[in-house]
């Protein structure tokens, strides 16, 4: 949660861990959004338009019992990251994306979220961000959890080449960023979506 | 016949590397010595960032680039050379593994990385220097089938291919010819890791296991209700790769071969394992031809045996060969020289960090594990059970008073079909034990090569013969280890016949089995 009563109607960015969206403040200088945390010992920055910056930190120790895929984009590319959980198909129970919340889980069930973030006052202007989490260590099932990233194809995404950015933990534990470039298809597609399985990792869970 | 033949002209032309050869007529240059001395003109091949190959009325050339200036249209510019190298080949390989190894590496080097997506199949990782951000290196992957990167290899349109099966010999043929060199032998034919055809069906389907027979039975179509292997009367749904895949290939030759039969045209035939698995999954009348990596949320099925042996694939018996369809993970290479970056990735291949990466992948990593003979009571009790005929009890007592003290490493020795020559997975683990023994791992232990065969013949003959292969599994690997002294390790052959067979003798892959040579530490 952010206040800034002087710095109303403004375009503000928020970083943390490799992940960067941009917020709009509130005519009173207001923004409150949900941030997953990356690290354990979580340092946030907000960098308003003149460049100044306020930090923040949290000490987050659940951030060791949830996976976490991100995704980060600019301005017109229409990017997103599906979820297919433990052998779902489209549509059903266990189809995960932002745009449409997956079904009520059943009672046992634990399953993952996509949290959306990122606005601003043009839509040429918003750094967009995309989150799953996966909550491995509340878990009771096996099996694997396909990640894809879906782009659509729309007048200015059309044969063009797009970028973004994906963060997911290495070997070693740490968040990396690896830069990633699209070829999209020509303008007679548009309308389509273009579905990549392999670019972000799937997870595979072990059973507790 | 055709094909082979334009395969041929094209290495011709392109060998020296995919990155090193567009438009060689255009490529004049002119190498003169830095004393002025020498000099050398002729048509620029190829260049890896430190030599030059030309081609010259006196034949083809490589010339060190430090100890000469290069004039002509041709030269290349060597401050800011780049990279390039294209991997093609298996999916199994290229969709996730090669993939995070790359990543793997750029953080181990210091390099930022680049994804340069056109599609799933087709992409480049960009790697550069993370100071002054300059391309060092550009990865193509090309992601098709074992088959496919095998022939772009030898075609001069790949620099690696990788493969799921070993090298034909008609394929090495052309490779022989083309210049590329033997690709069968252990340098070129690399073995990153291990993977292992496995049979899957959905959760839902009550069956455990099923035996090699009714396997080659159901692939072939022969088999076509589950009500025939005791499951419910429902038609069986058989899902595989493509005929190129290495998948697909290995299964034909590992197990329908044996039985005479060929895969069936009527299966369902996926892209990629990961649609395999589920889309069996799915289904609880399906059945699938999948890899140990890539199960998804299937259910493995263990291989029976008539004699009631049953064994499941795990990272054990994959990494010991015990389950009989485990298969090396081949990156293959041509005879001539790669760039720096190239040669350093093949080395990080062999590092602990690339075994982490390897596992967390999903597939299994070569580190070997240790396992004390209280973890191998099945094996024992199975022995027990067979024995009586010719084994007696006596051997049994030789058998654990030796093996007590000790630990088996995963590492084991087998045999190709019907020969004494050792397999793939085996000559690379020749290569692996023998490194291990170089760096000292095991310098306070005898190291025992215990010989084993199956139960065909006389338990003497037997005896005879698992002495004989074990005596030349342990000549392979000291011949490989010259350099230290031999007083320094500490060897022991021990012969034990069929005293302890792991699958069924009454089948041949459960023989191919008992045919083998394990290591173990005390």
């Amino acid at each position: 949660m952010l206040d800034a009563p002087c710095k109303a109607e403004q375009i503000v960015e928020i970083l943390h861990e490799g992940l960067v969206f941009t917020e709009l403040t509130s005519r009173t200088g207001h923004v409150s959004v949900t941030v997953p945390a990356l690290a354990e010992k979580a340092r946030f920055t907000v960098r308003f338009a003149d460049r100044t910056m306020v930090h923040a930190m949290a000490e987050v120790p659940e951030v060791i019992d949830h996976d976490r895929i991100v995704l980060l984009w600019q301005g017109n590319a229409d990017l997103n990251i599906r979820a297919l959980e433990f052998g779902a198909d489209y549509g059903d129970v266990g189809h995960v994306q932002a745009e449409a919340p997956g079904h009520a889980a059943g009672r046992d069930e634990v399953r993952g979220i996509i949290m959306r973030l990122g606005r601003s006052d043009r839509p040429e202007n918003v750094r967009h961000a995309e989150i799953y989490s996966f909550p491995r260590a509340m878990s009771n099932r096996s099996g694997a959890v396909r990640l894809a990233l879906e782009a659509g194809v729309n007048a200015f995404t059309c044969d063009r080449e797009i970028e973004a950015t994906a963060l997911w933990k290495t070997v070693a534990g740490v968040m990396r960023p690896t830069d990633i470039v699209l070829f999209m298809p020509g303008c007679n597609r548009i309308g389509n979506r273009l579905v990549l399985k392999n670019v972000l990792p799937d997870l595979k869970i072990a059973r507790n | 016949m055709k094909m082979l033949y334009a395969a041929l002209i094209a290495a011709l032309v392109l060998a020296g590397g995919t990155g090193a050869a567009d438009q060689p007529s255009q490529k004049k240059v002119l190498l003169t010595s830095k004393d002025g001395a020498l000099s050398i003109s002729g048509t620029l091949l190829g260049f890896d960032g430190e030599f030059y190959r030309i081609r010259t009325a006196h034949g083809n050339l490589t010339v060190d680039g430090e100890g000469v200036t290069c004039k002509g249209s041709g030269c290349p510019d060597r401050e800011n050379f780049i990279a390039r190298m294209t991997i093609s080949g298996s999916r199994t390989m290229g969709d996730v593994l090669l993939p995070a190894l790359v990543e793997a590496f750029a953080v181990q080097e210091g390099m930022k990385l680049r994804r340069v997506v056109r599609s799933d199949r087709d992409f480049d990782y960009v790697l550069r220097r993370s100071g002054d951000g300059r391309e060092v290196a550009r990865l193509a992957f090309r992601l098709s089938n074992t088959e496919q990167g095998l022939s772009d290899l030898l075609a001069g349109k790949a620099d690696m291919a990788m493969a799921l099966r070993e090298i034909r010999s008609e394929e090495n043929d052309v490779a022989k010819k083309t210049g590329l060199g033997d690709l069968s032998i252990a340098r070129r034919a690399r073995v990153i890791g291990l993977d292992g055809l496995v049979l899957v069906v959905s959760p839902r389907n009550p069956v455990e296991g099923l035996s090699f027979e009714t396997l080659a039975g159901i692939f072939a179509g022969r088999i076509a209700n589950w009500q025939e292997v005791g499951g419910p009367d429902a038609p069986i749904a058989v899902h595989t790769r493509g005929p190129e895949s290495g998948l697909t290939q290995g299964f034909q030759d590992k197990v329908m071969r044996g039985y005479g039969l060929v895969l069936s045209d009527k299966t369902i035939v996926h892209e990629s394992s990961e649609d395999l698995v589920d889309a069996v999954a799915r289904d609880p009348f399906a059945i699938g031809l999948a890899s140990y990596s890539e199960v998804g949320n299937a259910k493995v099925l263990s291989l029976t045996g008539e004699c009631g042996f049953a064994i499941r694939p795990s990272i054990l018996t994959l990494k010991s060969e015990d389950y009989p369809l485990a298969t090396p993970l081949f990156l293959y290479m041509p005879r001539y020289r790669f760039p720096e970056v190239g040669r350093d990735f093949l080395r990080f291949l062999g590092s602990h960090t690339a075994q982490l990466v390897i596992r967390r992948a999903g597939f299994v990593d070569q580190q070997p594990l240790e396992i004390s003979i209280g973890s191998q009571g099945e094996r024992l009790a199975n022995a027990i059970t067979a024995a009586g005929k010719e084994t007696k009890l006596a051997d049994l007592k030789e058998l654990v008073a030796e093996l007590k003290p000790a630990r088996r490493l995963s590492v084991t020795f087998r045999f190709q079909a019907g020969s004494t020559l050792l397999d793939a997975q085996s000559r690379a683990n020749v290569v692996l034990l023998s490194h291990l023994l170089k760096a000292g791992q095991y310098h306070d232990k005898t190291i025992i090569f215990a010989g084993f065969t199956d139960g065909e013949g006389t338990a003497e003959t037997n005896r005879l013969v698992s002495e004989r292969r074990a005596n030349a599994v342990h000549d392979a690997v000291l011949k490989m280890v010259d350099g230290i002294q031999e007083q320094q390790l500490k060897f022991r052959i021990k012969a034990f016949g069929e005293t302890l067979p792991i699958a069924c003798d009454t089948e041949a892959w459960g023989r191919r089995i008992n045919r083998r040579v394990e290591v173990w530490l005390r």
